[in-house]
């Protein structure tokens, strides 16, 4: 089965693949599109699907749980990169 | 505030109260499918299925009991000087009882992928304001972080379901 990229999986890849390493409230800041309360369930999601991949980190001395950092897979990239052909093609279908 | 204070308290023990009977409701249909459910008969007929209904009753007291001491305790130390008279000398990290329920109810993986990240973030912005002084909007961090992890769980448990059904779908053989 052909995985599928919603708006909100193309809008985290985008980010990813445009910044590196990111933690999941940084994507909330960067984007108006992505919502700090299901955030990490759509993380979560990608992360089955094989999109993204995620490593816990601990700061030493920083009180509190250890924050996880994501980063897209080449799974993720090559998705990106057959979405855009796909609306590029689709659009020259339209025009 | 003396209100407050009492509602903060023993919010935990009102929620035992209310989760408690369906403790008995579970182990009811476990040992007895055949019996009918009524909600009038919580303390009546699933204590007797649970076999022991002294047992359920301390269950039922114990947190109550525990809160009433606390409240006590507190009052004497504030007597004597030992606790300022208005809030709490010490907080604990925020979260931690949510991370603890988290671990013990969801699966691994959506603890470790959905709702720890999401505990880890209210505590690194809550410390972060702490830090900053700005203990106003470490209360607000606070209140929305909670806000958050809850959407995340009811964001997450259809998800859960889903991969729960499927997975027993292609377990049958």
């Amino acid at each position: 089965m052909v995985p599928r990229l919603s708006p909100k999986e193309a809008e985290i890849l985008r980010l990813l693949i445009a910044n590196g390493d990111m933690y999941g409230l940084e994507l909330v800041a960067a984007s108006p599109l992505l919502k700090a309360g299901t955030i990490y369930v759509t993380l979560g999601r990608m992360a089955d699907k094989g999109f993204v991949e995620s490593r816990t980190e601990k700061v030493d001395g920083a009180p509190g749980l250890p924050r996880r950092l994501f980063k897209v897979t080449g799974a993720g990239v090559r998705m990106m990169k057959a979405q855009a052909a796909a609306a590029m093609a689709f659009g020259e279908v339209l025009a | 505030m003396t209100a407050w204070r009492i509602v903060r308290f023993f919010t935990p023990s009102l929620v035992w109260l209310v989760l408690y009977p369906f403790t008995f409701r579970i182990y009811a249909a476990y040992r007895q499918p055949e019996l009918p459910f009524r909600w009038e008969r919580y303390f009546t007929d699933y204590t007797w299925v649970t076999g022991n209904p002294y047992l359920q009753m301390m269950l039922l007291l114990v947190p109550v009991a525990y809160y009433l001491t606390m409240l006590q305790v507190d009052a004497v130390r504030r007597r004597h000087g030992a606790l300022p008279h208005r809030g709490r000398l010490m907080a604990g990290r925020p979260g931690s009882r949510l991370d603890a329920f988290a671990e013990f109810v969801f699966s691994r993986r959506t603890y470790e992928f959905v709702l720890q990240p999401a505990l880890a973030d209210l505590q690194h912005e809550y410390f972060e304001a702490l830090s900053a002084g700005r203990t106003r909007k470490a209360q607000w961090v606070r209140l929305r972080g909670y806000v958050r992890f809850w959407s995340h769980v009811v964001a997450q448990v259809p998800v859960s379901v889903l991969r729960a059904a499927v997975k027993l779908w292609f377990s049958i053989p």
